[in-house]
């Protein structure tokens, strides 16, 4: 049952006579006099190291998150063809760190030239690129960054006829 | 004393138990088969073979995992080649493909099954760390045993470059950009090469 206006109030009434009574209570304790006394030593120690303690566990948790990168993977068992046409992520970043092609070739019987690289249209050039001839894929090394330049991720086929199904992927951190 | 056990009960445990062995044994056999079948990813490679693995606490892992994990490295057999690369350290792992990959700090990684279940005796990597910008394309990779040099076209020239410790490397001036390296072929020591495509 709904509870009425006069009910709502009389409970307030209720609650703030009890906080008062308790507030007496504790005055002719003495606690509230123990607590004006200035703190020691001790406890303003325990209370810095607290604080010290909260400020960096909030600060980690920020970084973390500010840090916190994210994946793309752009190419899900699509097509690749050697002509030029890459497939390319929707997601731009200045931070992608790394960019993976594998062909979807669950034999590992035949080996393909394929290439990954970092493009940014602004400056219609190419940032880093790796390319390789394997059957399991190619990966960007460490070396490999988007500068400062806003990038999309792509990956393709390379000095080979034909075309494969891939699987291509990107990684980046958060800005 | 103990309740008698129920004769179907006894007879379900008989059947359980038998079931189970037979279970166990079909197992066994086929993990002892399958261990003896599968070939040594790194068969082939003895400059690998025979280098140290890095402990499991090495800081170089960070740069040799991939975050995607598509390659399966097997992290705790990573084996660091005897010489630098293009003068960044390499290492090869295992994967659970039954391949290998092939990393160059820096420069980048591609992974490939052994060269004991493939037609191809290189894995053959090139890359470009500034894309179209002043640096030129490096190019490196492994070779099998018995490979002795590895040639390949650079803007329009035949270049040739030894093999040694499994190991190969061409470093690229400005002018040999991203994806103009072509025509790769592995040659072996009796004189006989194959193209890589």
């Amino acid at each position: 049952m709904r509870p009425t206006r006069v009910d709502t109030q009389a409970r307030h009434v209720v609650n703030h006579r009890s906080q008062k009574q308790t507030g007496v209570t504790l005055h002719r304790t003495g606690t509230v006099t123990a607590a004006r006394r200035p703190l020691g030593k001790a406890p303003r120690l325990v209370a810095l190291a607290a604080s010290v303690l909260c400020l960096t566990v909030l600060a980690g948790i920020l970084a973390a998150h500010a840090f916190a990168g994210g994946s793309d993977f752009y190419c899900d068992t699509c097509t690749l063809y050697p002509d030029g046409v890459p497939a390319v992520s929707q997601a731009h970043h200045s931070s992608f760190y790394e960019d993976t092609a594998a062909p979807e070739d669950t034999g590992y019987t035949n080996s393909y030239w394929m290439a990954v690289y970092f493009y940014s249209a602004n400056q219609n050039r190419t940032m880093c690129y790796t390319e390789a001839f394997g059957k399991y894929g190619v990966e960007t090394g460490s070396g490999c960054t988007t500068g400062p330049a806003d990038t999309d991720a792509r990956c393709h086929m390379t000095h080979q006829s034909g075309s494969v199904l891939a699987f291509c992927g990107a990684f980046y951190e958060n800005q | 004393m103990m309740p008698k056990f129920p004769r179907i009960m006894q007879r379900v445990l008989y059947v359980v138990a038998a079931v189970s062995v037979c279970v166990i044994a079909i197992s066994a056999f086929h993990l002892v088969t399958r261990a003896s079948a599968t070939p040594d990813p790194l068969q082939g490679i003895s400059a690998a073979e025979n280098a140290p693995v890095l402990p499991s606490d090495a800081p170089a892992l960070a740069q040799i995992s991939d975050p995607s994990g598509m390659f399966g490295e097997i992290m705790t057999a990573v084996h660091q080649m005897p010489s630098l690369v293009a003068g960044h350290a390499a290492y090869i792992t295992p994967t659970t493909h039954g391949g290998f990959c092939f990393t160059v700090v820096q420069l980048g990684a591609a992974c490939d099954s052994s060269f004991s279940a493939s037609s191809e005796p290189a894995l053959f990597v090139d890359s470009d760390p500034d894309g179209s910008g002043p640096i030129g394309t490096t190019a490196f990779g492994v070779a099998e045993d018995g490979v002795d040099s590895i040639t390949m076209t650079v803007n329009g020239k035949q270049v040739t470059v030894p093999v040694q410790e499994n190991t190969f490397q061409y470093i690229g001036d400005a002018a040999v950009a991203p994806g103009s390296i072509t025509n790769v072929s592995a040659n072996f020591a009796d004189g006989h090469s194959v193209p890589l495509n």
